[in-house]
């Protein structure tokens, strides 16, 4: 058998795919992660944005601009701004935030985002998670508050959640924070957080919060 | 004279800010029954310490205490 050579390969660029894994280093380097939930213009700068979870691309409020983000195949960006999470007596309307994208990243999708909506009860909704992959469900309620532990910062309550169930077990696990919930025809409706750990419904802040405070588009 | 009927999602919130994190509740929220909106509050654990303290119903709106898990944000490890 001859030799072996390593060849570069000129113009080779990685790909940054909506649904994979992502984190920020500092959680990735504990074994955590969430999921890049898909991309966003960001109406502040000309960049797009991955969009995810406070809780994994800013470590519950514990990071700083530019901090790096990795995905499975290492760095692909750093933190752009979050909308802090609020400890008691103050009530979240959303777990959100945005990162920027090396130039050397193709950002990919399985399906094109188109737009956004309002969710209503009733609702047909998609994601694509890191954990559970493709999985479809139906809104069952858009006002929900809740509280939920998150490790950083003890017991936080949110509101006007929208709670979504599953069609065929879970809509989302662990892992899957960040996704985006998709209507059917892709418009972006929420994003997921949290979940429910016995009967596996799943807990998403409403479009309007994410694009509003995070002032990005879809 | 006409009344005004409160939002559900107003009502959730003014009674979140009195049951929310007590008796076990982990969330409350809007819900269809057979097409009419409902408040459900979900418990984690055990539910009667919830359902004795809970009003029966809230701005016309009737209450169902459902038993569930704990809500937690959904990163991996």
């Amino acid at each position: 058998m001859g030799a072996v050579s390593i060849v570069h390969c000129r113009g080779f660029r990685p790909y940054l795919a909506m649904g994979e894994s992502g984190a920020h280093y500092a959680l990735a380097k504990t074994g955590g992660f969430g999921t890049v939930g898909g991309f966003a213009a960001d109406l502040q700068s000309s960049l797009l944005l991955a969009v995810s979870n406070n809780h994994v691309f800013a470590n519950d409020n514990n990071a700083n601009a530019n901090d790096p983000l990795v995905c499975a195949a290492g760095p692909f960006g750093g933190l752009v701004r979050y909308h802090p999470l609020q400890m008691l007596p103050a009530v979240n309307d959303l777990d959100g935030v945005v990162g920027w994208i090396s130039e050397a990243h193709r950002m990919t999708a399985p399906v094109p985002v188109n737009g956004t909506r309002p969710a209503t009860r009733g609702l047909r909704v998609k994601k694509f998670g890191a954990a559970s992959g493709y999985t479809t469900g139906v809104v069952a309620a858009t006002a929900m508050t809740a509280s939920i532990p998150y490790d950083k910062l003890g017991n936080l309550n949110f509101r006007r959640c929208l709670r979504i169930e599953g069609n065929q077990g879970p809509f989302s696990v662990p892992g899957d924070s960040g996704s985006l919930v998709l209507d059917s025809r892709n418009a972006v409706v929420g994003i997921i957080f949290a979940g429910d750990e016995t009967s596996g419904y799943s807990l998403a802040n409403p479009v309007e919060a994410l694009t509003g405070l995070l002032n990005i588009a879809f | 004279m006409a009344t005004s009927v409160p939002d559900i999602a107003t009502v959730i919130e003014e009674l979140s800010g009195r049951f929310l994190g007590r008796f076990g509740i982990v969330a409350i929220s809007d819900a269809d029954e057979n097409g009419r909106e409902i408040i459900e509050v979900f418990v984690a654990g055990d539910t009667a310490e919830a359902v004795e303290s809970l009003p029966r119903s809230a701005a016309g709106f009737l209450i169902k205490v459902r038993r569930g898990g704990r809500i937690v944000p959904h990163a991996g490890s």
